[in-house]
């Protein structure tokens, strides 16, 4: 009876104990949580926020991108949609990057299993050398193809404007590649082998499924870079207008920006609006896999 | 017989393609396409055929240029190829790119020319050589060494421009006081050292503000790092009429178009020629050394002279034309507003852009400048 009673003492006179741990706790994760979501503000801010702006401005109907809404138009994107300069720009800049970003990915992907699962003397170099154009400048890339394809005698058009984003996208889906299968554990490959799986069902049923967010994320990034390269499409195009060499072009006369702007923010507004939905369908493939649907951020399960 | 590896194949493959491609080119001068002219005795008659590649600013592929010409020459294929910015024209004409007509500025002749990417031009084959206005034909890389490399098609001034709110009316007469007046950082230059640094060097007093020596250039420098005057540089237009609307920028050096622009938006924007005088500028078209169809490049520059093109480019562009044929083709308002009637004597009275001979040590000037 003494000692029950001393227990219940000693609880009662725990709980304030309790209570302030509780609330100490608590409280340092609400600390948290607001510290945490004050700096996602303040990122999306500093991320997002100038192309809100530049959205918002794009409707202004003035000739000048400031401040001042003197009334909403959408004059802007009618000049843009009515440009047939624009127009075939922006079909050549996409008709560009649909057909380099699958050569890439497939030709990156290859280059990634040579160099994950393959050991060679000079592997390491071999590597560098492949990567190299994501390090050599871009304008040496451009004016040393436009040099190359002048001596050759090969006419610059989109081909050309084409195979040297191959030459420089096909590295950076390497690279991604290359990362996802490093992380990849081997041991699922032989238990494959050992419960009877071809090497073609190996890589089609076990491999793929795990690189696919890694293609998807690889896929993307080429996909836009092919887009918004200036550089070496200038010097390497022929009398077929590019969107990036028509922005570059129109904006020799500043009456032009907003214009530009308009036809900019429609542009980017569908690329938010396409990755979105490859991220919703890889996101729902996973799910349906019991795949770790965080795994998907990342371009591919961590090990 | 062992089965040859796939890879030998196409190395193999690869290599007999190029082999067959360099033995199938030669230096670089391809033989002349369809509708060449290998007589440059004469104007090109009738319209022309084959194929056209006209590398210029974008302006001029804009259909109001580019639709009357191909209409007039109806089998002619015309490729029009853009670009921003005259460093790139050098650049990719440096990298072996094929072009028949190439648009030119003063600045970039002496590259062009001493590169050898231009060829003379057979004034005989343009039939109103003679009406272009002399100043503009005096006009630098325009000739050189007694031949024409460029056929002048437009030019322009530029003088100071203000905000008129801000800046009281006779407050600036030139650029000693853009650079000396009461507006600290809220001027701005642009980034180029053959723009901005004649404007220094007339605010301290050089006689030839584009033939600087070391020690002059040197006086340039300083004087612009010293200056507390200078808000911005700006690389582009766009940047600058953003910064002039907001008020971040009260006066500039820029063209009259520029008043317009901002005038037209709400502003009170003022133009005035520097009492140290104004900065010409010439632009025009040449042929490039590697050109395949002389007559129809010919044909375009001769449509890029007409009196009738270059109303159309007055209207749309603000550029002044080099026939004076404009003054009849062009309407009153246009000839008003751009003051097409005074061009020669406003031109003659100016200071001639130029690229000076010592144009490296402009440049490490300018460099050291930005870097400060």
């Amino acid at each position: 009876m003494e000692h029950a009673a001393t227990d219940g003492a000693r609880a009662r006179s725990a709980r304030p104990v309790v209570r302030q741990v509780f609330w100490t706790i608590h409280r340092r994760e609400l600390v948290t949580r607001v510290a945490s979501a004050i700096m996602l503000a303040f990122g999306a801010l500093i991320l997002f926020g100038p192309f809100l702006l530049l959205a918002f401005l794009s409707f202004n109907d003035s000739q000048i991108l400031a401040f001042g809404f003197r009334g909403f138009t959408t004059r802007f994107y009618e000049e843009a949609l009515g440009d047939a300069a624009m127009r075939e720009s922006l079909r050549n800049s996409l008709v560009v990057a649909g057909l380099t970003t699958p050569i890439c990915v497939v030709l990156g992907t290859l280059g990634a299993f040579g160099i994950a699962r393959f050991v060679f003397p000079g592997r390491g170099l071999v590597a560098g050398a492949l990567t190299l154009p994501l390090v050599v400048p871009s304008l040496l890339v451009g004016v040393g193809a436009l040099v190359t394809f002048s001596k050759v005698d090969v006419p610059l058009s989109l081909y050309t404007v084409a195979v040297m984003h191959i030459v420089v996208g096909f590295p950076l889906v390497m690279a991604i590649v290359t990362a996802a299968l490093f992380r990849f554990d081997r041991s699922l490959e032989e238990a494959a082998l050992d419960l009877g799986a071809t090497r073609r069902e190996l890589v089609w049923y076990v491999l793929l499924p795990y690189l696919v967010p890694a293609l998807a994320a690889a896929a993307i990034f080429v996909f836009g870079w092919s887009f918004n390269s200036f550089t070496v499409t200038f010097f390497t195009v022929g009398s077929e207008r590019m969107f990036t060499v028509w922005v570059f072009s129109k904006l020799r006369r500043g009456t032009n920006l907003p214009t530009v702007n308009a036809i900019s923010t429609l542009v980017t507004f569908v690329t938010v609006v396409v990755v979105y939905i490859a991220y919703y369908l890889l996101r729902r493939s996973a799910v349906r896999s019991g795949q770790d649907v965080r795994s998907l951020v990342a371009g591919g399960p961590q090990q | 017989m062992a089965k040859t590896p796939w890879w030998k194949t196409s190395a193999l493959a690869i290599a007999l393609v190029v082999i067959a491609a360099a033995c199938g080119s030669d230096d670089g001068g391809s033989d002349p396409g369809e509708g060449a002219d290998t007589d440059a005795s004469a104007a090109p008659a009738g319209p022309v055929t084959g194929d056209v590649v006209i590398f210029a600013y974008e302006d001029t592929l804009f259909p109001f240029i580019q639709d009357p010409f191909q209409e007039a020459n109806p089998d002619l294929n015309v490729e029009g190829v853009p670009f921003g910015d005259a460093s790139d024209t050098v650049t990719k004409l440096r990298g072996g790119f094929q072009a028949d007509v190439v648009e030119t500025c003063a600045g970039e002749m002496d590259q062009l020319i001493r590169g050898g990417f231009l060829q003379p031009i057979d004034t005989s084959r343009i039939p109103t050589w003679d009406d272009i206005y002399q100043f503009m034909k005096d006009g630098q890389g325009v000739e050189v060494d007694g031949e024409y490399w460029m056929a002048p098609t437009q030019g322009g001034i530029d003088g100071i421009v203000y905000n008129a709110d801000e800046i009281p009316e006779g407050a600036i007469t030139g650029y000693r006081t853009l650079f000396e007046g009461d507006w600290e950082g809220q001027i701005a230059l642009e980034n180029d050292s053959t723009d901005s640094m004649p404007m220094v060097a007339a605010a301290l007093g050089f006689p030839s503000v584009f033939e600087l020596d070391s020690s002059q250039i040197e006086q340039v420098r300083d004087y612009l790092i010293d200056t507390d005057r200078v808000r911005t540089v700006f690389d582009e237009d766009a940047q600058l009429i953003n910064l002039m609307q907001q008020g971040e920028v009260l006066a500039v050096q820029a063209g009259p178009e520029l008043v317009r622009v901002l005038n037209k938006e709400g502003g009170n924007f003022a133009f005035i020629t520097p009492e140290e005088g104004s900065v010409s500028w010439v632009c025009g078209l040449s042929i490039s050394e590697n050109a395949e169809n002389l007559d129809a490049a010919y044909a375009f520059i001769n449509h890029m002279l007409d009196p009738e093109t270059q109303a159309n480019v007055a209207v749309e562009l603000e550029y002044w034309g080099s026939n004076p044929g404009i003054l009849e083709a062009a309407d009153q308002k246009t000839i008003d507003n751009l003051r097409l009637d005074q061009a020669e004597e406003v031109v003659t009275n100016s200071i001639p852009e130029l690229i000076p001979e010592n144009i490296d040590e402009w440049e490490d000037a300018w460099r050291q400048y930005l870097a400060s």
